[in-house]
């Protein structure tokens, strides 16, 4: 294993249900506020909410972050089992605007589910990819994809070997619930805490309650913003949103800041009626944020901060990976001049 | 001994040096033969992969479901539409870098069977057993050769063929072992010779004889032949004589490569008896394929059409860059027209196989409708090395398995594994999984 000051930025899973709250919007807004700062690297993003236009929204996010990356990255994943649930306005709307010459303002090149992937080998391929220690998954809906992955054969190894920390947004501790998420695939929560193979920290919705995202913020953003235009259409503006799963993410990208408490050690149960309760041990492998009122507004800032910050073209700010041995140069698999 | 009412499905023409198997005759399994038994025909799984991808835009229609026009480098199948599955968005992850830089063509060829990331390194090789010798492996004694690997140009095991990786994996596609790759034959001749020698070499003075006098080796076992001859019915008669033909075709252009490459270099490094021209090559070894599987000698073929990587020009299209580098074409239409070339005159060849596989008969069927014939590449694009996406097509009908005749398009990033589960399957090897594999693909199934 490197050392960590030769890693690149560690590499983000981001799974969400999104489409059901707009919390998860602005985490995905926040996450690339954190990839254009190389604080990470955005490597996955999947989706447990099987709707299509949950898909082709959160693709269109990620090509107004990073224009002309569409190619280059992995498609979006999409849990498709089970009844579609209904679209909501705040992906229908940012889809359906259209520029001046009538394209759409937010292409995604999602039409149908055969251009999403299939979140288990999505997550576990981009896996593959990343230093041992230094991916991070941050899980803001129901544990599905992440319980569907962790079943592969290998997997758990898999995540024992490269993931640093899951953060996720689901629960209420020390003790309450049921939480919207939890209860969203109960079975599948109850496995993740139970089996997934690496520390967790879970923000419970008593974080976000706390930490309200003001829709001040989002005024303030270029009209052309897919996150913004969701943000006004998920309710009537003027209004401030809990930041459940923004929370979530920001403890995942920077942990040792000191935005958030932490417990201490313990494990998370989940009970059959999706109720979460924290056990304390000193070999646990759970922690749970708390919110201390005090540093609520150095959050909130922090968040309307990176949030709020402009795309950066991927190109410029690329690292390049450690390299390997020197190999001898052979002109017979080489291309004639500069290659891909 | 041949005897006039039951022919054993191993009966062999011998003679000094030679022992000549067998296609499935009536008079083998007269029951067989007259009805449709479902499974009782040997199913036959040939794996052949071309190098540096191919032009998706030339490759993919515009549709899903039945097959209708082709694209333009699959037109050379369209005849065959009926007998073909098109699959599309199949993925290599373990090709792709996953941290360890350069050396996609290495990568791609390593993993492409395996299902394994290969180390990288130039001497200290490890991939993982290739799909196709699980299914050797399991059929065993069935058939005197458990596979058969054979190639057209490049051999070689040592050396750096790809930014710090092997040639041991641009070259081969069949690992027995994580460390053993199996090199494909190259020169018809030894193939010849491997098919129809007696399983040991030939005395010196049965070699002489043969050289002196040029003589086939159906001179060899004409007393054996004449035998058999007046123990068939007419139509295993003709049968037999059908069969006979083609292998001394065969011979026939062996020897003509070799009095070619007598009198003309054909302008780069190749053993004795390789033809110079491509597309007579890939006959001649398609040809033996061909023999191989009516005779029942193998099953199981990987078929590395040129090395992962090469640079071999196509002087015969009129193409005189190397494939390889033409493919960095940077969208450079005329490079990239040059690729579509490439690409289209492989298929050409290929189809030229597959027509002579649908046009022998056997049973209820054809050969053809008793194979799997996958065609493909370890890269999709060539350019930008893109391990995803999979150009991927099977040929033949997996004695009634597969609903051919369509284009089935699945999830991106679904495992290329997942296919070989299925392929896998209808071989007789049933796993619960195969290296990264997260399942066996739908829509393949005869309904």
């Amino acid at each position: 294993m490197q050392a960590a000051a030769e890693l690149p930025p560690p590499g983000v899973i981001f799974d969400a249900d999104m489409g059901n709250s707009i919390d998860d919007a602005l985490a995905l807004a926040l996450l690339y506020g954190f990839d254009g700062r190389d604080e990470i690297r955005v490597v996955a993003i999947s989706v447990s909410k099987p709707n299509l236009n949950a898909a082709r929204f959160t693709e269109a996010v990620r090509r107004f972050y990073m224009p002309g990356f569409a190619g280059k990255a992995l498609p979006v994943g999409l849990a498709a089992e089970g009844p579609l649930p209904e679209d909501t306005a705040m992906l229908t709307q940012p889809l359906s605007r259209r520029d001046d010459e009538g394209e759409p303002l937010y292409p995604h090149g999602i039409g149908g589910v055969n251009d999403t992937a299939d979140p288990a080998p999505l997550i576990r391929n981009a896996l593959t990819a990343q230093h041992d220690g230094n991916a991070i998954v941050v899980l803001t809906g129901p544990a599905t994809n992440l319980v569907r992955m962790l079943a592969l054969p290998g997997a758990k190894e898999l995540v024992a070997q490269k993931v640093r920390l899951l953060a996720v947004m689901g629960g209420a501790y020390p003790q309450g619930g049921p939480e919207y998420n939890i209860k969203l695939d109960i079975p599948a929560a109850r496995k993740l805490f139970a089996e997934w193979p690496s520390p967790i920290v879970a923000s419970g919705v008593e974080v976000g309650d706390q930490v309200l995202f003001p829709g001040s913020a989002v005024a303030g953003w270029p009209d052309r913003h897919p996150v913004g235009d969701a943000y006004k259409a998920y309710k009537p503006m003027p209004y401030d949103t809990p930041a459940w799963d923004m929370t979530a993410a920001l403890h995942a990208v920077r942990p040792d800041k000191g935005y958030f408490d932490l417990s201490e050690p313990g494990t998370i149960r989940v009970h059959d009626d999706g109720r979460t309760e924290f056990a304390p041990s000193a070999d646990g492998k759970h922690r749970y944020l708390i919110c201390d009122p005090a540093r609520r507004e150095k959050v909130v800032s922090t968040l309307i901060e990176i949030a709020g910050a402009k795309p950066v073209e991927r190109q410029r700010r690329r690292v390049p990976p450690p390299d390997p041995p020197k190999p001898k140069p052979v002109p017979e698999a080489k291309p004639p001049s500069a290659a891909p | 001994m041949i005897t006039r009412k039951t022919l054993s499905r191993r009966t062999l023409l011998r003679g000094v040096g030679t022992a000549i198997a067998l296609p499935v005759f009536d008079a083998m399994s007269p029951a067989l033969a007259s009805s449709s038994i479902p499974g009782k025909t040997p199913l036959r799984l040939a794996v052949v992969y071309v190098p540096n991808g191919i032009e998706m835009r030339y490759w993919n229609p515009d549709y899903e479901g039945k097959l209708g026009e082709l694209p333009r480098i699959l037109k050379p199948l369209q005849p065959f539409k009926d007998d073909l599955l098109l699959l599309t968005n199949l993925t290599q992850n373990n090709g792709r870098a996953l941290l360890d830089g350069a050396g996609d063509h290495g990568r791609c060829c390593g993993a492409y069977l395996t299902g394994v990331h290969p180390r990288k390194s130039a001497v200290d090789i490890q991939a993982g057993v290739s799909c196709d010798q699980l299914i050797a492996n399991h059929l065993g004694s069935q058939t005197r050769f458990p596979s058969l690997e054979v190639g057209l140009e490049d051999s070689r095991q040592a050396g750096d063929c790809d930014s710090g990786y092997s040639c041991a994996y641009t070259n081969n596609l069949a690992w027995r072992s994580e460390t053993q790759p199996l090199p494909p034959i190259l020169d018809p001749r030894t193939l010849f010779e491997r098919l129809f020698g007696k399983g040991v070499e030939l005395s010196p003075e049965a070699r002489a004889r043969q050289a002196k006098f040029r003589r086939s080796i159906l001179d060899f076992v004409r007393e054996d032949t004449r035998k058999l001859q007046g123990d068939l019915g007419p139509t295993d008669r003709r049968k037999l004589d059908e069969y006979l033909s083609s292998i001394r075709d065969i011979e026939r252009q062996i020897e003509r490569a070799e009095h070619d490459n007598a009198q003309i270099d054909p302008g780069m490094e190749k053993p004795y008896g390789i033809p110079a021209d491509f597309a007579e090559h890939f006959k001649l070894m398609t040809d033996m394929i061909t023999v191989a599987f009516q005779a029942d000698l193998s099953r199981v073929v990987t078929f590395l059409v040129t090395r992962e990587g090469s640079s071999r020009p196509y002087r015969e299209i009129g193409i005189s860059d190397g494939h390889h580098p033409l493919t960095h074409h940077r969208n450079d239409p005329d490079m990239i027209e040059k690729v579509a070339q490439i690409n289209a005159y492989q298929v050409r060849q290929f189809a030229a196989w597959i027509e002579k596989l649908k046009s022998i008969q056997e049973g209820d069927g054809t050969l053809l409708d008793h194979s799997m014939i996958t065609y493909g590449a370890g890269l999709s694009d060539g350019n930008r090395h893109t391990h995803d996406d999979l150009p991927v097509l099977i040929a033949g009908r997996a004695n009634g398995t597969l609903k051919t005749g369509r284009r089935v398009v699945y999830r991106r990033e679904t495992p290329i594994t997942n296919l070989y589960l299925n392929l896998m399957d209808r071989m007789g090897v049933h796993a619960e999984h195969f290296a990264d594999s997260t399942g066996r693909l739908d829509g393949l199934d005869l309904a």
